[in-house]
């Protein structure tokens, strides 16, 4: 294990030292954040100053249909016919006009003339004042009284309640789900971004050794699980540092802003274990196949077959959120290669209801496969790091896979 | 004592091809023992055993007189055939790594990687990067990162490949330091005049098989032929006593007829008022050894 701390404390910084590292952690994500934010404001700006000079002056009415009576919450200048209305859209001194028709009970179409050219962002808004939906609702119904008319304005407010398994009002409530999903979420983002990132410097690393020819003379001293799993640590600690960092740059930021994560202490604990345990599993693996690559392009493609399997799991995110207990659910959890992703997810949405049988199932399986996965590859980086411009056969693959020790 | 590398009938194929086939050998602490075959004869193959990189399907490995074990590596020192050091790292941190790995605490891995850097007269390159440096030079980083342990047993695949002959000199006698300490040493070529200046034992090794080995003095005179080396005036060339004869870079190469000695010869030619200046036992010279075994078809034993 010494030796394995070594290669990882070596490969680690060897890593971190580097200038592209530098680079990638820290300068680009704040040009890329810094260059993203800067258009999206500027972007935004001109759409809202767009449609603020339209919103902002008064708005003209033509009424055919002779029922609106109310005073309005915004102000209007009315108007007998077009001409004069065109004119003063000319003179600007209004924003738009509309045209409420004698048929409107019967249409519910008011036609909006704008002097302006139409922008696929203003016609996502409407550009008619605030308000101007629930006037119309207040004068076809004048006549009736004035609760009714809010109702009508506003007929649905719904307060839900959640009973238990025992008929007690439950403390969820949808604002708790909203944060629980989004905590399910980012976990499962985060374990796939630090599987996808730590790779890409796991199989670089081998790569190098396998160009420099400096791989025997480490094998020298090292068995190849040492170097593996201190490649795996070291590397891995890199990929994750930098994916910390990335998340405190900027990700975090936007996250923390529009949705809210739902963390106790278990759940963090819990996801922690499943997040580790998974890269470690998927880690192994990515080595281990990588090692049979010649250089790193081949390397990158042996592995990602793994990329594709950790993804798996997202397609039935929707199954995994509506029926977190469900079959479908559970079979992932036991499946060693979707059972981190899973789990996470299952026990970030609902804490309450996931059997500890079910997790301590999966850990157990995860756990084992983990170190499965861990002499495999192991087997194969042995048979792999010492090939130079010849790939191995499906045959002496498994031949590799079976051979008797590690 | 107990050897440091004991070989025992240690046999590895790759699919059909087999390509170490039953071999076995012993090195002794503070021998320097040469590996000799012609190229693809199995030495790094055999090598690769040693260090535990690929395992035999058969036989046995011990050293110091045990199983060669993850712990017994750091009493070893390997240069691979195959070789190279981290390209863009410095040549201190590299070797200061190797140290580590091997065992030494970092202070003592700086320690010694500065001092055997010095060694190797490249202390003053010890902040440039690897890639920075001639082949050469790269050659003898790989080197001090090898002795810098201070290993037991050292096992060196062609180490001398892509030195100059200053250089061969240099690493010629740190070899001979570390077997005066008592190191095992272990040294695969096909460079005969290296091999032959150095090891006190050999090995020939072809096609897979342990084809002869033995004390370089004794093989020598398993090989010799009934010939001397003989400067004397006159020319001994028509003496009834020789056979043939032929120019050589020790004089003339002189064969005796059948039966003859070169005691006769030396007493015949002094009684005939010959003066000599040269009269030496003409004994093969490991190059000569190596291409009569190897060049003997396959199944055929060496004399």
């Amino acid at each position: 294990m010494r030796k394995a701390w070594i290669v990882a404390r070596h490969e680690f910084l060897v890593t971190v030292k580097r200038v592209w590292f530098v680079i990638a952690t820290f300068v680009l994500p704040l040009i890329t954040t810094g260059i993203g934010l800067g258009m999206w404001w500027v972007g935004h700006r001109t759409v809202e100053a767009s449609i603020q000079t339209t919103r902002q002056k008064p708005l003209g009415v033509i009424d055919e249909w002779g029922g609106l009576k109310n005073d309005p919450p915004f102000e209007v200048r009315t108007f007998t016919g077009t001409k004069p209305a065109i004119e003063a859209l000319q003179r600007k001194e209004i924003g738009a006009y509309v045209i409420v028709p004698p048929n409107y009970l019967e249409t519910g179409t008011v036609r909006a003339v704008f002097m302006r050219l139409p922008s696929i962002f203003t016609a996502q808004r409407p550009l008619l004042p605030e308000g101007f939906d629930k006037w119309l609702v207040g004068n076809v119904l004048s006549d009736v009284d004035e609760r009714r008319v809010a109702r009508a304005k506003a007929p649905l407010n719904v307060d839900t309640t959640y009973l238990d398994v025992e008929g007690l009002p439950s403390a969820e409530t949808d604002k708790t789900v909203v944060k629980r999903f989004g905590t399910a979420m980012a976990f499962f983002v985060l374990l796939f971004m630090t599987i996808f990132t730590s790779s890409h410097y796991l199989l670089q690393g081998i790569a190098e050794e396998k160009e420099n020819r400096v791989m025997e003379i480490v094998l020298a001293s090292v068995t190849p699980g040492q170097l593996m799993l201190g490649k795996l640590l070291g590397l891995g600690a890199a990929g994750l540092l930098q994916m910390a960092v990335w998340v405190m740059l900027g990700i975090a930021t936007v996250l923390a802003l529009t949705v809210q994560l739902f963390l106790t202490p278990a759940t963090f604990l819990l996801c922690l274990a499943y997040f580790l345990l998974g890269y470690v599993l998927y880690g192994s693996l990515m080595l281990g196949f990588g090692a049979l690559g010649t250089n790193l392009r081949e390397s990158q493609q042996l592995a990602s077959v793994w990329t594709f399997v950790a993804m798996s799991p997202w397609f039935i995110q929707l199954a995994l959120t509506e029926a977190p207990q469900g079959t479908l659910a559970r079979v992932f959890s036991f499946v060693p290669f979707t059972a981190p992703q899973t789990m996470m997810f299952r026990y970030a949405i609902d804490p309450k209801g996931t059997p500890w049988l079910d997790i301590v199932i999966s850990i157990v399986v995860l756990g084992v496969s983990t170190v499965v996965a861990l002499k495999l590859s192991a087997r194969l980086f042995r048979a792999g790091l010492l090939l130079y411009g010849k790939r191995p056969g499906v045959r002496e693959i498994w031949r590799w896979l079976l051979a008797a020790r590690s | 004592m107990t050897a440091a590398l004991d070989v025992r009938g240690v046999t590895k194929a790759y699919d059909t091809k087999v390509a170490v086939d039953a071999i076995s050998l012993t090195v002794e602490p503070g021998e320097i023992f040469g590996l000799l075959g012609p190229n693809g004869a199995g030495k790094s193959s055999l090598i690769r055993m040693v260090m535990d990189i690929i395992r035999p399907d058969s036989g046995e490995i011990l050293m110091f007189g045990r199983p060669v074990s993850p712990d017994a590596k750091d009493k070893v020192g390997y240069l691979p055939e195959e070789r190279g050091l981290y390209q863009r790292q410095r040549v201190g941190e590299i070797l200061q790594y190797l140290g580590e790995l091997k065992g030494l605490a970092r202070h003592v891995a700086a320690r010694r990687a500065e001092r055997y850097l010095d060694r190797v007269g490249l202390l003053e390159v010890r902040r440039k990067k690897m890639r920075e440096l001639s082949k050469g030079m790269q050659q003898k980083v790989q080197i001090a990162g090898i002795l810098l342990a201070e290993p037991d047993l050292i096992v060196l695949d062609e180490p001398f490949e892509g030195l100059d002959p200053v250089n061969r000199v240099l690493v010629t006698d740190l070899l001979r330091e570390c077997s005066g300490r008592g190191a095992a040493i272990v040294l695969s070529s096909h460079r005969m005049d290296q091999v032959e200046a150095m090891c006190r034992h050999v090995f020939l090794i072809n096609r897979g098989k342990g084809v002869l080995s033995g004390a370089v003095e004794t093989l020598k005179e398993r090989f010799a032929d009934s010939a001397v080396w003989l400067e004397a005036d006159p020319d001994a060339s028509g003496h009834p006593l020789v056979e043939r004869a032929q120019p050589g870079g020790r004089g003339l190469k002189v064969w005796l007829r059948p039966g003859a000695t070169p005691e006769q010869l030396l007493a015949a030619l002094v009684s005939g008022g010959s003066r000599i200046r040269r009269f030496e036992r003409a004994l093969p010279s490991l190059d000569d050894i190596f291409v009569r075994v190897v060049g003997l078809p396959p199944g055929e034993a060496p004399p």
